[in-house]
């Protein structure tokens, strides 16, 4: 049951995706993927109690390494946003792209939060993979987390 | 003083009454005091007499200002409100100014007033009612103002931490237990900021643990040295103890009323100020016994989310019994 309810999520995920975007981002079951409405994003996805993700594709221009990129989120994320760097992991999408993860963390009106960032390069485009909300539901969606950066595909 | 003396020098009675001899004696003990401050100080402000004509009236206002930062700087967080607001007498206030320009120069800058004193620790040993020539902080207990030299020096630590804002009373919990079993305390906390004073032989130690809790964005830390200082001001309260002594003396051998309420309103100037020397001496003490540790949770810019999360969906939000019953 299980095996099918992923199996068809990305199923679906993978038809939505054949609209000119470069990439297929997987959506997990109990998430449902949200029209873009927003600039930034290329994709997103929401769970129903409010953990969501979302995937950036930006053009590789000027070119960086992987490591430079990564420094530069989490310059960003721990200089001016906040954030407290938890940890850095490097990842493996079942595509066998290579990407490293930086785990934050952010307090909101005394509530901590997570926010995942995995980055993916290639040699013309980084993708942004975002997922983030309370971390009482990061840790409880923990599974789905994983799964969906496992099953992030480049095309 | 010495003004006050020349006025009272001045007095057509002196002479007649046969109190010269009486003013005479004063007089030597208070250059027996100048020459002994002069002596020990080794700036050239320092061997500034008080008695020079035209010092205080220009320095006098400045230096009551100066004075106060001086304290702020020195004495951040641990100051006594009585020590503080402690009067001086009138007659004698422009000598008392002279003195605490005296340790300011030695003080060094200026600073931000400092915050309400916070509750003595119970780890402390009971410093505050002890002679302070006769105790040293940490690193120098038997020093003595003739071979400061040889000690160690008297270092003041300070560390700022940014940390990033994650768990953060969690976070706040663990640095103020952590204070607490290294033998210091907590002096202040609020939402996001935590001050703790640690005992500086675990500061070290402390500051590196404390730094793994959270994220430290940003660390400052700052050493200052106050071996001149504090051995300054423990040979001024040697000499003013001398004062006192000499005063003393002379309260007994007074002729009459007038010359015993004379010798007295010295005595009360010396004793004040005397005071004033050691409650400095107990801050400085304590600054250099614990180390001051601020931990601060705050972003230098704050990227907000909004609590309420809303799906997309504009159905959603129309739901409710506002829009029901709406007819």
């Amino acid at each position: 049951m299980r095996f099918n309810q992923l199996f068809c999520a990305f199923v679906v995920a993978t038809a939505t995706a054949a609209c000119g975007q470069s990439f297929t981002a997987a959506t997990p079951p109990e998430f449902v993927e949200i029209e873009n409405d927003y600039d930034d994003f290329d994709y997103r996805a929401a769970s129903a109690d409010g953990l969501v993700f979302a995937v950036r594709e930006i053009e590789h221009d000027p070119e960086g390494s992987r490591a430079f990129w990564a420094r530069a989120i989490e310059n960003r994320m721990r200089d001016q946003g906040g954030y407290a760097l938890i940890d850095t992991k490097d990842v493996k999408t079942a595509q066998g792209i290579d990407g490293t993860q930086l785990r934050f963390g952010h307090d909101e009106e005394g509530r901590p939060h997570l926010y995942y960032v995995t980055l993916f390069v290639t040699d013309d485009t980084i993708y942004i993979h975002e997922a983030g909300g309370t971390k009482e539901l990061m840790e409880q969606h923990a599974a789905q987390v994983d799964w969906a950066v496992k099953h992030f595909w480049i095309k | 003083m010495v003004s006050f003396y020349a006025k009272y020098l001045k007095k057509p009675a002196l002479g007649r009454s046969g109190r010269l001899p009486l003013v005479a004696v004063m007089l030597c003990a208070l250059l027996a005091m100048a020459c002994g401050a002069a002596g020990q100080s080794k700036g050239g402000d320092y061997a500034t007499s008080p008695a020079e004509p035209g010092a205080y009236p220009q320095s006098a206002g400045a230096v009551d200002g100066d004075y106060d930062d001086s304290e702020a700087e020195m004495m951040e967080g641990t100051v006594s409100a009585d020590y503080r607001s402690e009067p001086s007498p009138a007659p004698a206030r422009a000598t008392t100014r002279d003195i605490a320009k005296k340790v300011e120069i030695s003080g060094g800058s200026s600073g931000a007033p400092p915050p309400a004193p916070p509750p003595p620790p119970q780890q402390q040993p009971a410093r505050a009612k002890s002679k302070p020539t006769e105790e040293s902080p940490t690193s120098a207990t038997a020093a003595s103002s003739t071979d400061r030299r040889k000690v160690t020096p008297l270092l003041v630590y300070k560390a700022h931490l940014n940390v990033a804002v994650f768990e953060t009373e969690k976070s706040i919990d663990k640095v103020e237990r952590l204070a607490r079993e290294a033998g210091g305390y907590l002096v202040r906390r609020d939402d996001t900021v935590i001050v703790v004073r640690i005992p500086t032989k675990k500061y070290h130690d402390a500051l590196e643990t404390i730094a793994k809790i959270g994220d430290v964005i940003h660390r400052e830390v700052s050493v200052q040295d106050v071996t001149e200082q504090f051995y300054d001001m423990q040979t001024r309260l040697k000499n003013l103890r001398a004062v006192r002594d000499r005063f003393e003396q002379l309260l007994g051998k007074a002729k009459n009323v007038e010359e015993a309420l004379a010798v007295q309103r010295e005595l009360e100037r010396v004793t004040t100020e005397m005071e004033r020397l050691e409650g400095r001496l107990k801050v400085l003490r304590e600054l250099i016994a614990f180390s001051t540790i601020t931990v601060e949770f705050a972003p230098r810019s704050s990227d907000k989310i909004d609590p309420k999360f809303r799906l997309p969906f504009g159905w959603l939000s129309s739901l409710g019994l506002s829009r029901l019953l709406e007819l």
